[in-house]
C-alpha cells in the first residue's frame, strides 16, 4: 500500500481523469470497446464494468508501485555493491545508481524521503533528473549543507 | 521490497575482509555517510575526498594537483597536507603517516595510522574500525603501495 500522500495523490489523478473524459461518479471503463452495454444479462452494469473493478488497477498505480519498488531494490543492490567503496566515480557510477537516475521524475519524491530519513549520496542523482542545483556552489559543500540544501527544495516544491 | 520499507542487512566487516578475523579489529564509530576512507586519513569528517573536476561540489579534491585516481595524484594531494614518502610503515616519534591502497595502479584506500601503531580507517562510507595494515589488503582493496608521513601535529580538516 503506497504511503498516504501518494494514495492521496493517486485519488487525485483518478479524479482528474474523471474530470477530463468528463465521467459521472461511476468509475471508467476500461474493458474492449463496444462491451459497455452488453444488455440485460448483466442488469445495468455491463460484465467489463465488473471486470475492471475487480482485476484492474488505475494506470498511476501500477507505475507508481512499480517504480517504487524498483527503487528500494536498486537502493539495496546499490548500497551493497559500494559499501567498502571510497570511490566516488564507483559510487555515482554505479549501473543500480545509473538506472535509478533512470527513473526519471517519479523517483525524486522517494530520493528526497530516502535522503531524509537515511542521509546518502543521492544528490548527484537529484540533480540529474531535476536539472535543480539547490548547493549553488562551484566549491565543495560538507555533506550536512548539501543534504539541507536539497530537502529545503524538496520541501520548496512540494515533493515532501 | 517495497513502500520504503528499509532491509539491515546484518554483516561485519570480517565479512568483506578476512583477514581482520586473523590479525583482530574494533569497530571504533557508527556508519556515516558524510565522509569516505581518503577523508579521513587527511583528518576531515564533513567532506569526501575523491579526485574530481574543478566546480564539482560532491566531493574535495586539493586544487592544482592531479585528478586520478592513481597514486601519483594521492600522493600529490597529500603533499598539500605536508605528507611525503617514506618507507616504514613503523610509528615514528614526531610524525604521522597514511597508508595507500591500490589494486593495480589503481588507489582503493588510505588508512592512518594511530600512535599506538595500529591504523584507523573509514571503510567506504560504512563504519571506521582500528586495524593492522595487512588486515585490510585483500580483494577488495589491495595491497599497500605507499606509505606517507609528517610532522605532526596535524593541520586538521580545512573544509567548510
Amino acid at each position: 500500500m503506497p504511503p498516504v500522500e501518494l494514495r492521496q495523490e493517486l485519488q487525485n489523478e483518478k479524479t482528474s481523469w474523471r474530470q477530463r473524459k468528463g465521467k459521472g461518479p461511476n468509475p471508467p471503463s476500461y474493458g474492449p470497446p463496444g462491451k459497455e452495454n452488453l444488455g440485460n444479462k448483466w442488469g445495468k452494469t455491463s460484465g467489463s464494468v465488473i471486470a475492471f473493478k475487480r482485476k484492474s488497477k488505475h494506470p498511476l498505480r501500477d507505475t507508481i508501485s512499480e517504480t517504487e519498488e524498483e527503487f528500494y531494490r536498486l537502493v539495496k543492490e546499490w548500497r551493497g555493491a559500494t559499501l567498502i567503496s571510497s570511490s566516488m566515480t564507483e559510487i555515482f557510477m554505479h549501473p543500480a545508481y545509473m538506472r535509478i537516475i533512470g527513473l526519471g521524475k517519479p523517483a525524486i519524491r522517494l530520493l528526497l524521503r530516502e535522503l531524509q530519513r537515511s542521509p546518502n549520496h543521492w544528490f548527484w542523482a537529484l540533480h540529474c533528473i531535476t536539472g535543480a542545483d539547490p548547493i549553488k556552489s562551484n566549491e565543495p559543500v560538507d555533506f550536512e549543507k548539501m543534504t539541507k540544501a536539497w530537502l529545503e527544495w524538496g520541501m520548496e516544491h512540494k515533493y515532501i | 521490497m517495497g513502500n520504503g520499507t528499509q532491509v539491515h542487512i546484518i554483516i561485519e566487516p570480517h565479512d568483506r575482509f578476512p583477514d581482520l578475523l586473523r590479525d583482530g579489529y574494533q569497530i571504533t564509530s557508527p556508519t556515516c555517510p558524510s565522509y569516505n576512507c581518503i577523508a579521513w586519513a587527511a583528518d576531515c569528517n564533513t567532506i569526501d575526498w575523491w579526485p574530481g573536476y574543478p566546480g564539482w561540489p560532491y566531493h574535495y579534491w586539493p586544487n592544482g594537483t592531479r585528478n586520478d585516481d592513481s597514486e601519483a595524484s594521492f600522493v600529490e594531494a597529500f603533499a598539500t597536507l605536508g605528507y611525503e614518502r617514506c618507507s616504514d610503515d613503523k610509528p615514528e616519534v614526531g610524525y604521522e603517516k597514511v597508508a595507500v591502497y591500490a589494486i593495480g595502479k589503481n588507489v582503493k584506500h588510505m588508512a592512518r595510522q594511530l600512535p599506538n601503531g595500529l591504523w584507523s580507517s573509514k571503510l567506504g562510507h560504512w563504519v571506521d574500525i582500528e586495524h593492522t595494515l595487512r588486515g585490510l589488503e585483500g580483494q577488495n582493496y589491495g595491497y599497500v603501495i605507499a606509505i606517507l608521513r609528517r610532522k605532526t601535529p596535524r593541520a586538521g580538516c580545512k573544509i567548510s
